[in-house]
């Protein structure tokens, strides 16, 4: 062999050896002899980092390989992937979108009478439960309310927002004849949410348990919900809303809103931090009960909850709950809450803004928040059903009868 | 025998030597040819056949994504597209888009092209500009492009519109506009990069054919009409093969724009293909309406191919 080809042999050794290098460096690590969980989260690492080494301070024996994909579809898609491939993690996120296909193939462990759900709210085990059975655990909720103009209902001499929608209808009145545009929704995005508020109302009323509205067969949420879309298109049928809304995005409906266009707009607390940038003065009331013979209910849905993988066993089981009882600790929500979670466990409270009190205290603190895309089998499928029907709806080119039997023939057939 | 004899003989045994040596040298390069192709071959039967395999295969089975264990149901999930009203409206607006913007960009930017192909002052500084709106995606376009529609007073077009006494035009929040609005920026945001195309292909004429009809007393609608329109052809092909094939699957405009909306008046048989195949884990609906919108798209291509060809050799 001439020193020319000894040169090149040696320079592809080295190269190789360099190549492996950072390889074998991953094996050799400060985790050796610790029980390792690998985590699937869709908060990203600077959300998630401050949890993951207070947990791994408090419990030195274990380590956190923690990964993330952000929400929803890419979320779902990976752990998918993962799952199918045999590569699933050992703690992740469960959620509307994917529990029932989660509980229906087994990935998910029963946690119920666990330590860790012990102060979990009511609505936030409903949220994640079948059969009587708990897959997740949720920890905060959010509800959606009506943020509106103070200067511009001042004008026609209201100072809040009225808890009926009849009376809420003659709001809307009183402002249109002062020549204010009443009232605004992103139906653009599928952002109805009063029906939803109204339903929660009405199952409630009806004593209907709505963790079993998923095992249903057929599938009936147009019928569900009929009653409350009747009564909510009254806004649009007597004139206090633009049809035009099925084009407005929420980006869209924000502007019109900081900008004083409009007195009404239906929202949650992800719009707080632009509104407190425009300098208006502006409250948030609990969106008005159907009827007097119906509650206050909001639109709203537990935060998505940590699931435990259900073919883990021995030590990592253990770390995972571990995990899962950190989550609930003091420090745990405290921080949660610091991030702006609105916190649902038994005995503690988060610091929410102002405007948001009556709506925490009466609406997610309660569990009184419904959201149809939680109790149906095929989230998805209702999820996107249902916007493009509304749009009809509102537009006026279906009755609500229609998009009642549209929704439920949709349903009927992903079934 | 003799030399004589041997030399007559010659002749054929060398012709046979040769014929086996060019045979050999054919393989050799075949082979040496095979071997350069091997690597994209390897990556078309994995990245296209293995996956197009499996999506025919799934199309025939309930597979919802979380479980391997899934059952052949034969027919069903083609029946359930057919029955789908939603993708069946889907398709009528994927036709409609595909044919208009392919109508609607090449007879646009062929004046255009010409239009460019003459020098005056700033002429690199304007083909640059038009090139340039072909460059930002078509989902960031339709993201701008939702601001400017915004069927509210606040929205640009409907703000200007305002100062001229017009009330706001519900740009989005119609079905017939929304449609127009989808259909408009995409000729609008494609004009310019299929104007480049043919431009180059307007450089490549020679200008003696010009002078020549000049000379015989053709006017600029003639020598349009005779010279250029004819050596555009190829351009015409694949300009419009890009644009149908592109058209046929489109996604990003309509759903960054409108979600699909209003209803489904701008949904599209790729956002249908997603959303129940991936979004709403129905693998086997998604798969079948796969199949079915490969065999179409391949159809409807193969049928303009065809068309540009006829057309093409008409001018030839």
């Amino acid at each position: 062999m001439n020193f020319k080809a000894i040169t090149k042999t040696v320079i592809a050794a080295v190269s190789a050896g360099a190549m492996l290098l950072p390889l074998a460096a991953c094996g050799s690590d400060a985790d050796a002899g610790k029980t390792k969980i690998s985590f699937l989260s869709w908060d990203n690492e600077q959300v998630m980092k401050p949890f993951i080494e207070e947990f791994e301070k408090e419990n030195p024996d274990v380590a956190i390989d923690f990964s993330y994909a952000p929400p929803t579809a890419e979320y779902i898609q990976t752990l998918q992937t993962r799952l199918v491939g045999n590569q699933a993690p050992d703690v992740f996120i469960i959620t509307s979108e994917n529990k029932n296909d989660l509980i229906d193939n087994g990935y998910v462990m029963d946690m119920t009478g666990k330590s860790y759900t012990e102060k979990l709210s009511q609505a936030n085990k409903d949220f994640v439960s079948r059969d009587g059975k708990l897959y997740g655990q949720s920890i905060s909720s959010w509800a959606a309310g009506i943020a509106y103009n103070k200067e511009l209902l001042k004008q026609v001499g209201y100072d809040a927002v009225p808890s009926t929608w009849d009376e809420f209808l003659t709001l809307c009145k009183t402002l249109k004849d002062a020549g204010i545009s009443p009232y605004i929704e992103a139906i653009g995005d599928g952002a109805d949410r009063i029906p939803d508020s109204f339903t929660g109302a009405i199952l409630a009323k009806q004593g209907i348990d709505v963790t079993t509205l998923a095992s249903e067969d057929p599938q009936t949420p147009g019928e569900h919900e009929k009653e409350a879309v009747k009564a909510w298109m009254k806004v649009y049928e007597q004139g206090y809303a633009s049809r035009d809304n099925v084009g407005v995005s929420g980006d869209d409906a924000k502007t019109q809103f900081t900008n004083g266009q409009v007195a009404m707009y239906t929202t949650g607390a992800w719009d707080f931090s632009t509104f407190e940038q425009v300098s208006f003065d502006w409250g948030f009331a609990q969106i008005p009960a159907m009827d007097k013979n119906h509650e206050q209910y909001a639109q709203g849905s537990p935060s998505p909850g940590l699931a435990i993988y259900s073919k883990l066993s021995g030590d990592k089981l253990k770390a995972a709950e571990k995990f899962l009882d950190f989550m609930v600790s003091d420090w745990s929500l405290k921080q949660r809450s610091k991030n702006g979670d609105a916190i649902t466990v038994e005995g503690f409270t988060s610091d929410v803004a102002e405007q948001y009190k009556d709506v925490y205290e009466n609406n997610v603190k309660t569990g009184k928040y419904f959201l149809i895309t939680n109790f149906y089998a095929n989230p998805d499928v209702l999820n996107s059903t249902n916007t493009a029907e509304i749009q009809q709806l509102v537009q006026g080119t279906i009755t609500v009868d229609q998009w009642a039997k549209n929704i439920d023939a949709k349903m009927a057939a992903a079934q | 025998m003799s030399n004589a004899t041997a030399a007559r003989t010659l002749p054929p045994i060398n012709e046979a030597l040769n014929r086996k040596r060019r045979k050999a040298r054919a393989f050799h390069d075949d082979l040496t040819s095979f071997w350069f192709l091997l690597p994209i071959l390897a990556l078309f039967v994995v990245l296209f056949l293995v996956p197009l395999a499996q999506t025919l295969y799934y199309s025939f089975t309930d597979f919802n994504g979380y479980s391997m264990n899934m059952h052949l149901v034969g027919l069903d999930n083609y029946k359930k597209v057919f029955s789908d009203s939603s993708t069946l409206q889907g398709l009528g607006f994927t036709i409609l888009y595909a044919v208009i913007v392919m109508v609607g960009v090449t007879c646009l930017a062929i004046p255009l092209a010409v239009v460019l192909n003459k020098k005056f002052i700033g002429c690199n500084f304007v083909r640059s500009l038009f090139f340039f709106f072909s460059v930002p995606s078509l989902a960031i376009m339709g993201m701008v492009w939702k601001y400017i529609f915004s069927p509210m007073k606040t929205g640009v077009v409907n703000s200007v519109l305002s100062i001229f006494g017009i009330d706001p035009i519900p740009w989005l929040s119609n079905n017939a506009l929304a449609k127009f609005c989808v259909i408009f920026i995409a000729i609008w945001a494609q004009i310019g990069w299929h104007a480049t195309l043919y431009l180059a292909f307007l450089q490549a004429i020679p200008a003696d054919l010009y002078e020549q009809a000049t000379v015989d007393g053709a006017n600029k609608w003639q020598q349009f009409l005779h010279i250029t329109l004819p050596q555009l052809m190829p351009g015409i092909v694949t300009s419009t093969f890009l644009l149908m094939s592109g058209g046929l699957k489109v996604y990003d405009l309509p759903y960054t724009m409108t979600k699909g909306g209003p209803g489904y008046s701008t949904y599209t048989v790729t956002q249908s293909i997603i959303q129940q195949g991936i979004g709403q884990s129905q693998y086997g609906i998604g798969s079948a309406l796969a199949v079915l919108f490969f065999v179409a798209t391949g159809v409807v291509v193969f049928l303009q191919m065809g068309i540009s060809n006829l057309i093409s050799r008409r001018f030839q």
